[in-house]
C-alpha cells in the first residue's frame, strides 16, 4: 500500500509513498481511506503528512486524466470532487496536522501541504511551487484558488501565481512554511512539533478543535460548497482545458 | 487606582496595574474610563499599554464571570471583547507594549493595537481556548483572528501554541522585542518612527480604521454558537 498509516505513540504518520505521488482518483480514495483510519484512532493527538525520497507529491497525474477524461469521464469528475473533500478534511481535521515537506511541492502537492496546520520543509533540497501558470494550467477549483488567497501570504501571492520556484530558505523568507531543516532532522522536529502542538497526553479535544477551524477558516467551507456544486456541472468540471497544458 | 492613564508629553501610558489584569463588568468599565480620559486629551498624538511584572493580561476573569447569570455573563463577555474593537479602531495610535503573559482576551486586545512590542525574554502570547476545550463563540473574535494574525500563524495560534517573544516576532504576531527596561523608550522610538512629524486627525483615521477593519467592526454581535459555559468555567488556566 503506497500510502498507509504509521503509529509512532500518540502521532499518526501518513505516508506518501509511490513515486511522484502523483493524485489521481486511486490515491486520493487511499488517501481519504487513510484520514479516516487515524479519525477513528482516537488515541492519536496529532497527525504528520511524509512524502518519499525526492517527492512530497508532484499534484496531479496529469497522464491518468489525459487517459481518462473524455472515455471515463464520470471517474475524472469524481476524482475532482474527492479532491476537493480531500482539501477540506485536511484543513478541518480535528487533531493538529503538520506537513512533513520532505520535497516537492508541485500544484496540487501544495495545496495538499498548505491545508496542514505546520508546514516544515526540507532545508536543502526541493521545491514549493505552482507550476500552473507556466504549464497553462487553470486553478479549477475555487477551494485551490482560495487556499492561495488564505494560505500564501499577501505579499508574495503575486509572485507565487508566476510559478516562482521557492526553495525552502524562500519559503521561510516569505512566511510560506513555519520552519525548515536537514532532511536526518525531519521527522524528529515534526514529531517535536506535533507533541507541542497536541498540548497533552490527551491532546486537544477533538469536537472543540473542529469547531475552532470551522469558525476561522469559514472561507474552506464556503469555497467547498461552491465546488461539490460546480463539480457536478459536466462544463465547469471538464479537463478540456488540460489539452492545452505545455506539457 | 490598578488602571490609570500616565501622560508624557504627547504619549499616553495606559497602565495595566491589577494582577493579572483580567477582564470582568468592573475592570473593562476601569478600562474604558481610562481611554475615554486619553481620547479627551486633545495634545496626545500616541497611546502606549503597557502591563506590570509577569502579565500584560491573562483574558477573561473566569472566577468572577462564573457566578455570573447567563444574561449577564453574555453581557461581559461582550463589552470585554468590544474594549479590543474600541483599541481597534481608536482616533490615536496604539501600541501594546506586552511585558509578560497574553492569553486569550489579553491577546485579542493586544493584536488590536497598531503595533506590538514584546518582551524578549519572559511571558507567553497565546489563544488557549483549545486547549481549555472551548472555541470562539463570537463572531467579532474569529473575524479578529482571520484579520489581525497573519495568514501563515493562524493555523497554529488556534492551537494554543505559546508563542515566546522571539516566536511571536517570526510568526508576525508581534512586531518588534525589547527588554523589559527599555519597553517604553523602545515604544516611543517605534512612535516616532510610524508617525513622525505627521498630524493625525482623529476622526479621520477613526473613520480609516472602521473602514478598513469593517469586517471586525461589524461582526454580528449574537453569539454565533451557544458558549459552553460550564466548560470555560471549569477549565484552569
Amino acid at each position: 500500500m503506497p500510502y498507509y498509516v504509521e503509529e509512532r505513540g500518540r502521532i499518526a504518520i501518513l505516508h506518501f509513498n509511490e513515486g511522484e505521488n502523483r493524485l489521481n482518483y486511486y490515491s486520493v480514495k487511499s488517501i481519504l481511506k487513510c484520514l479516516d483510519e487515524i479519525e477513528a484512532n482516537l488515541d492519536f493527538t496529532a497527525m504528520i503528512t511524509l512524502g518519499h525520497d525526492k517527492y512530497f507529491t508532484l499534484g496531479l497525474d496529469l497522464d491518468w486524466i489525459g487517459e481518462n477524461m473524455s472515455t471515463n469521464f464520470h471517474l475524472t469528475q469524481q476524482f475532482t470532487q474527492d479532491l476537493s473533500t480531500l482539501y477540506y478534511r485536511l484543513i478541518t481535521f480535528p487533531i493538529p496536522t503538520i506537513a512533513a515537506i520532505n520535497g516537492h511541492a508541485y500544484g496540487a502537492g501544495t495545496f495538499i501541504a498548505l491545508c496542514h496546520d505546520m508546514l516544515i520543509m526540507r532545508e536543502d533540497r526541493g521545491y514549493f511551487c505552482l507550476p500552473e501558470a507556466k504549464l497553462t494550467l487553470p486553478f479549477r477549483s475555487e477551494m485551490t484558488r482560495v487556499l492561495v488567497r488564505k494560505r500564501i501570504p499577501l505579499s508574495i501571492q503575486s509572485t507565487a501565481l508566476l510559478s516562482f520556484p521557492f526553495s525552502a530558505a524562500d519559503a521561510l523568507k516569505y512566511s510560506i512554511i513555519h520552519a525548515h531543516c536537514p532532511l536526518s532532522k525531519l521527522l524528529d522536529t515534526c514529531r517535536e512539533q506535533a507533541e507541542r502542538l497536541a498540548g497533552s497526553k490527551k491532546g486537544l479535544d477533538r469536537d472543540n478543535l473542529k469547531r475552532i477551524k470551522l469558525g476561522v477558516f469559514d472561507w474552506a467551507t464556503i469555497a467547498y460548497s461552491e465546488d461539490q456544486k460546480d463539480l457536478s456541472n459536466p462544463k465547469k468540471s471538464s479537463f478540456s482545458a488540460y489539452s492545452k497544458s505545455k506539457l | 487606582m490598578p488602571f490609570y492613564v500616565e501622560f508624557i508629553n504627547t504619549l499616553a501610558v495606559w497602565h495595566l496595574d491589577d494582577n493579572k489584569n483580567v477582564f470582568n463588568a468592573d475592570t473593562v468599565r476601569e478600562m474604558n474610563r481610562c481611554l475615554d480620559e486619553i481620547e479627551a486629551n486633545q495634545l496626545i498624538t500616541c497611546m502606549v499599554s503597557i502591563g506590570y511584572g509577569k502579565n500584560y493580561s491573562q483574558g477573561l476573569d473566569l472566577e468572577t464571570l462564573n457566578k455570573m447569570k447567563s444574561l449577564d455573563l453574555q453581557k461581559a463577555l461582550q463589552i470585554s471583547f468590544q474594549l479590543s474593537v474600541r483599541i481597534l479602531t481608536f482616533p490615536i495610535p496604539t501600541i501594546a507594549a506586552i511585558n509578560g503573559h497574553c492569553y486569550g482576551a489579553g491577546a485579542f486586545l493586544a493584536v488590536c493595537h497598531d503595533y506590538r512590542i514584546m518582551r524578549e525574554d519572559r511571558g507567553y502570547l497565546c489563544f488557549p481556548e483549545a486547549k481549555l476545550g472551548v472555541h470562539f463563540g463570537l463572531q467579532v473574535l474569529i473575524e479578529m483572528l482571520k484579520h489581525r494574525v497573519p495568514l501563515t500563524t493562524q493555523s497554529i495560534a488556534i492551537l494554543s501554541m505559546q508563542f515566546t517573544g522571539p516566536k511571536a516576532c517570526q510568526y508576525g504576531l508581534v512586531h518588534e522585542l525589547s527588554s523589559m527596561e527599555m519597553m517604553l523608550i523602545t515604544a516611543q522610538d517605534a512612535a516616532k518612527r510610524i508617525i513622525g512629524n505627521n498630524t493625525l486627525d482623529r476622526e479621520n483615521l477613526q473613520k480609516i480604521k472602521r473602514g478598513i477593519f469593517d469586517s471586525i467592526v461589524n461582526a454580528d454581535d449574537k453569539t454565533i454558537q451557544h458558549i459552553e459555559h460550564d466548560k470555560l468555567f471549569q477549565s484552569k488556566l
